[in-house]
């Protein structure tokens, strides 16, 4: 065997050595970023620039390559994340806060606050629920329970919605929001600050911001705090100039009771009083200094003439 | 006797004169009895008659000597010429040779032994060598044979005034005076008798009513005139008196002494010296025969005079300032047979002037020993006895004068004062009120009767009598001084401020103010009862106008004042300054009253400053002032601090400082236990410390507090008393509440609830109705709901709790129409009317 047939036998080996210690997600070399967030009001086109334009940051940032997902359903984020196309994704508070297999809160969208932003049942002009009753209700599907949270978020339980509207569908908040200015539906579940519609409910529902979540615990783990870096510099386009910041998972849990049938617990009254004697509750001001006895018999004048 | 002699002696030498008349008057009026019956030779007799006629002649002429030779020759020439007697006797009587009257007259006796006139003359007799009864007994004998009106009267009314025997004198003539038949000629002579027996007897409004009489019968009778003057005299209008006795001065010497009495009265008191002086110098031979004991039967009137003279002189010479002369002239009156009463008196008003109290009342002692003493004399030894301090010497004088009839303003008075003096306030006080009303303008009774009744009104408050101490100084004030007076004044305020009326003692307070404004203890009483009237601020004003005087004032005023300037402080609002002036006070002695007042108060004043400062929620500060507070108070007795330990604890309570609370609890919880909860003495402070653990609204410490409950309801459910069963109940109950507000709580909740309700008889509502939650709470739905149903009338809650179970099975409308009554009855529900609003919009019309 000469000397030039054995090195080339070590390339291989040596070669074969180094694959087999790379991670997996180095392995596969894209790393998938997915988006479900309705509530943002993105068009499809803006949806996918948006996501787009995170995945290319990340890839700068993780120095391996990243894909932007866009989902128009929940469904298909769960199908891609079963077929470890997408590792992580940026989830609306509806979705994020209902749904399970989420590994880690990385990030979540400073754009709306820390706190999110407050929906409502919104219609085009000022109106009641008796006025509106029967009539068409536009649901973006911002979650596949969106409409319990309007029933037990925001009508706490009180009526069944079925009984108040008739409720329709939509795929994001702007189509939404612009069938009931089309006239197509009477209200719309929409952030309060909707251009154009007015609170038909005296209710809102504080949501909390879209979050970027892991959902993949094959991602490994050294990547994790470069990611939450990359995502906490990231400064978007249109939805997310604000870019990230860090976030709490529980948010999202106790939004999460929102959309589960509101149950009032019974109040105890409080216990009687304590059996005191009368009289010893003073009130600071009935403490009064007392005033030294007079002893008549003392104090009487010397018997002095007139 | 002489005539100058007579003229010296009004009522001695004119005696004579007058007696004589008087027996001449009886001769006449005896001229129609039976001649006797003698058998005389008839040479004899017709020479006894002839020279008894020669005498008459010759006597008649003033040739007295020889009309004595004649009737002694008339008697030797016939013994029996019993004329010849009477007309001796007379002559006899007139020369006062009583010796000798006496023989003449028993042997004219025995010729004609019941010849009236010579019985007369022996009365007469009788009468001038002092034996004045005897001597009435022959007036009284003789008076059926004497047919002269008056006659036997005028000469028992001479006896007696010679005797100087005045009431009897006065008597016997007020009788005769009042005879039906009159007494004729001698009407006149025996009403100037009886003004003068009234005069001596100082009856003076008698005696004026008489000489008025007399003077409207004879204006221009000397004797009458001397008599007015006496009068005024006697009732003090001392300058007319001179005046009259100086106009019968002109055109006679008799009344020097009365002359001299009258210079005395008006203050000329060398002029009545040198009038005494004259007028003893001239009876010189008198005095000393008297003093000497030359005299058997002296001559009384004349006696009483220069007795008189001696002590009217030693008046004089004291007024002069002469005592020891006066002393000896009160003597020279007591040997010339002066009243010893009035000499006693006398010395001893001497003594008693130069403040020789004893010695006084020496000498007032066998005085005091008659039957009867002058008032005068028992005045003054109750005066000298209370100046020498014998007080049962006073008391005894004082009763016995006491005892007397128609006592004077001024008897009332002494006595009042004696018994004041000897503490007799009682006795004293209606004595002094009685002279009082007698004599309204004397400042002396006033001023004493004003004493007994502030002593009597001192005693009444000592016995805690305030409300007749009060009536006995308000009559004060009807006395004329009393607008001059603060003393009473600052009493009454004291007393109604005792009696808790401050508004009336503000009123006597600032009267006494008013009169004197420097006055530091009606300053005082002004602002104590300002502070009682709850303005403090004048009350300040007060006392600080009372601290800036530097007039001496009482040290238990002073420390009083200091105390209640800083309650008014305290009061006012100004604890800052109230801390510093109490702790400016000395603490003295801790068990006294005051010292634990002072601590009471300092507490307080911490207690207060504590509570402004929670108010203004500086705690630091609080906490260290509470802190102070409780250590004043270890000096305090243990039911008084345990008292005030819990105003603190409560005032830290009621101010939600429960850290201050608690602290508090921790060092003096035992104490605090007896004082809040007695029957649970050891557990009392425990409990509160677990309700506090709760009431803190620590997390930690509720479930702590939750523990320590349900152990303490280990520790008092097997009592048998009443409060720590309901205790341990309630303490289960608290710790169920709590845990039914935790999350799996019911079952605890649940367990410590049905134990609390076994505990009591009546269950009360409230532990039903949390029963009821807890069983919900544990699945029990039903039996909760009913029971729920059952309390809605008494618990409001259970109005929202059963609104709640229907929301939770899907009947809003239900729960709609429960929450919104359960609202209407204000019960506290969790996020109630937010619940009720959303509901309105979606189910109202």
């Amino acid at each position: 065997m000469s000397v030039v047939h054995l090195s080339g036998r070590l390339f291989i080996l040596a070669s074969a050595l180094l694959l087999s210690a790379l991670p997996a997600s180095a392995r596969t070399a894209k790393l998938g970023v997915g988006l479900f967030a309705p509530e943002l009001g993105l068009t499809p086109y803006e949806q996918f620039d948006e996501i787009d334009r995170l995945a290319r940051h990340l890839a700068t940032e993780l120095g391996t390559p990243v894909v932007g997902r866009s989902y128009k359903v929940p469904r298909d984020l769960g199908a891609d994340l079963r077929a470890n196309r997408v590792q992580l994704a940026l989830i609306g508070g509806f979705h994020l806060s209902s749904m399970s297999g989420v590994v880690k809160l990385l990030a979540v969208a400073a754009g709306g606050g820390a706190e999110g932003s407050r929906w409502s049942l919104m219609a085009a002009q000022q109106t009641n629920l008796r006025a509106v009753r029967g009539q068409v209700l536009q649901l973006p599907n911002v979650s596949p329970a969106v409409a319990d949270f309007v029933e037990h978020g925001l009508l706490e339980s009180n009526i069944s919605l079925l009984k108040l509207f008739k409720v329709a569908s939509s795929p994001g908040l702007f189509s939404a929001v612009e069938a009931v200015r089309l006239g197509a539906a009477v209200a719309v579940l929409a952030p309060v600050d909707t251009k154009g519609l007015v609170p038909l409910l005296p209710r809102t529902l504080r949501v909390p911001p879209p979050g970027v979540v892991l959902l993949s615990s094959d991602l490994a783990p050294e990547l994790v705090e470069p990611l939450t870096r990359a995502l906490l510099s990231y400064r978007g386009g249109k939805s997310l100039a604000s870019g990230f910041v860090t976030g709490e998972l529980r948010t999202y849990q106790g939004f999460a009771a929102a959309r589960r049938r509101q149950r009032l617990a019974l109040v105890p009254v409080a216990p009687e009083a304590l059996p005191l004697r009368q009289g010893q509750w003073l009130a600071p001001q009935t403490v009064a200094l007392e005033l030294p006895e007079l002893t008549v018999a003392d104090l009487f004048a010397t018997v002095r003439p007139p | 006797m002489t005539a100058a002699r007579r003229r010296d002696r009004p009522w001695g030498g004119a005696w004579a004169l007058r007696v004589g008349a008087a027996l001449c008057l009886l001769a006449g009026a005896l001229a129609s009895t039976p001649p006797a019956r003698a058998q005389r030779s008839q040479y004899a007799e017709e020479e006894s008659n002839r020279r008894l006629k020669r005498a008459v002649e010759l006597f008649q002429k003033g040739r007295e000597r020889d009309a004595e030779e004649q009737l002694k020759k008339a008697i030797s020439d016939w013994p029996k010429n019993v004329d010849a007697i009477k007309k001796y006797a007379a002559l006899l009587l007139k020369r006062r040779r009583l010796p000798e009257t006496a023989a003449l007259l028993r042997r004219g006796l025995e010729h004609n032994p019941r010849d009236p006139q010579l019985e007369a003359y022996l009365g007469v007799y009788y009468c001038w060598v002092g034996e004045a009864t005897e001597g009435l007994a022959r007036f009284k004998q003789v008076e059926p044979y004497i047919k002269k009106r008056g006659a036997v009267q005028f000469l028992a009314a001479e006896c007696l005034l010679y005797d100087g025997n005045w009431p009897l004198a006065a008597q016997t003539l007020r009788q005769s005076l009042a005879a039906p038949q009159g007494l004729g000629a001698l009407e006149l002579p025996l009403r100037l008798r009886y003004a003068v027996a009234l005069l001596k007897q100082y009856e003076l409004g008698a005696a004026g009513a008489q000489l008025a009489l007399l003077t409207r019968q004879a204006p221009k009778n000397r004797q009458i005139a001397a008599l007015r003057a006496e009068l005024q005299l006697r009732r003090g209008d001392c300058r007319r008196a001179l005046k009259a006795y100086e106009e019968l001065g002109r055109k006679s010497r008799a009344y020097r002494v009365e002359l001299g009495e009258a210079q005395l009265c008006v203050g000329q008191r060398q002029q009545a010296l040198a009038t005494f002086d004259g007028y003893l110098a001239a009876q010189r031979q008198q005095v000393d025969a008297q003093l000497g004991g030359r005299v058997r039967y002296p001559d009384r009137p004349l006696l009483r005079q220069l007795a008189r003279a001696a002590l009217v002189r030693g008046q004089a010479l004291r007024a002069l300032g002469r005592y020891e002369a006066a002393l000896a002239s009160y003597e020279l009156a007591g040997r010339l047979g002066g009243d010893p009463g009035e000499v006693d008196l006398a010395v001893a008003e001497l003594h008693f002037a130069r403040g020789r109290y004893r010695e006084s009342l020496a000498r007032l002692g066998p005085a005091l020993q008659r039957a009867v003493p002058p008032h005068a004399l028992l005045r003054l030894a109750i005066r000298a006895a209370l100046r020498a301090g014998d007080k049962p010497a006073a008391r005894q004088n004082a009763e016995r004068l006491l005892g007397r009839t128609g006592l004077a303003a001024e008897d009332n008075f002494l006595v009042g004062v004696a018994f004041k003096a000897l503490g007799s306030f009682e006795r004293a006080a209606p004595l002094l009120e009685r002279a009082f009303k007698a004599a309204p303008k004397t400042r002396a009774i006033e001023r004493e009767l004003a004493q007994v009744w502030q002593i009597q009104a001192r005693q009444d408050a000592q016995d805690g009598e305030l409300v007749l101490a009060i009536a006995r100084l308000e009559r004060l004030q009807a006395l004329p001084s009393y607008g001059t007076w603060s003393p009473v004044d600052e009493d009454l305020a004291l007393l109604q401020l005792q009696q808790g009326a401050p508004a009336q003692a503000l009123g006597h307070a600032l009267a006494a103010l008013r009169r004197q404004r420097s006055d530091r203890r009606a300053l005082w009483l002004a602002g104590r009862a300002q502070l009682a009237l709850g303005r403090p601020l004048e009350a300040l004003k007060l006392y600080g106008e009372y601290s800036k005087l530097t007039t001496a004032s009482s040290p238990a005023i002073d420390a009083l004042v200091r105390q209640e300037a800083a309650v008014a402080l305290a009061r006012a609002g100004d604890l800052a300054g109230a801390t510093s002036r109490l702790a400016r006070i000395e603490l003295g002695d801790p068990t006294t009253p005051r010292a634990a007042l002072l601590q009471r108060n300092r507490v307080r004043v911490a207690l207060l400053s504590a509570a402004k400062l929670l108010a203004q929620k500086r705690t630091a500060q609080t906490a260290a002032q509470l802190e102070r507070a409780a250590a004043n108070s270890r000096v305090l007795p243990e039911p008084e601090r345990a008292a005030l330990l819990s105003r603190i604890f409560f005032a830290a309570l009621q101010a939600r400082r429960w850290v201050e609370a608690r602290a508090l609890v921790a060092s003096q919880g035992t104490l605090l236990g007896q004082a809040l909860l007695e029957p649970l003495r050891p557990a009392g402070g425990a409990l509160l410390a677990a309700l506090l653990d709760c009431q803190a609204a620590e997390p930690a410490r509720k479930s702590e507090g939750g523990r320590k409950l349900v152990e303490l309801a280990k520790l008092l459910a097997p009592s048998e008393a009443q409060l720590a069963r309901q205790t341990a109940a309630l303490a289960l109950h608290q710790a169920a509440f709590l845990e039914l507000g935790q999350r799996r709580g019911a079952a605890n909740a649940l367990r410590w609830l049905t134990e609390a309700g076994r505990l009591q008889a009546n269950v009360p509502p409230a532990l039903k109705h949390n029963l009821a939650v807890a069983g919900y709470q544990q699945g029990r739905t039903a039996a909760a709901v009913t029971a729920l149903e059952g309390l809605t009338e008494i618990v409001p809650l259970a109005l929202c709790n059963l609104a709640a179970h229907e929301q939770n099975v899907g009947q809003p409308e239900q729960a709609h129409e429960l929450f919104s009554a359960c609202r209407r009855r204000g019960a506290q529900y969790p996020k109630l009317d937010a619940i009720i609003e959303l509901q309105d919009y979606l189910f109202g019309s």
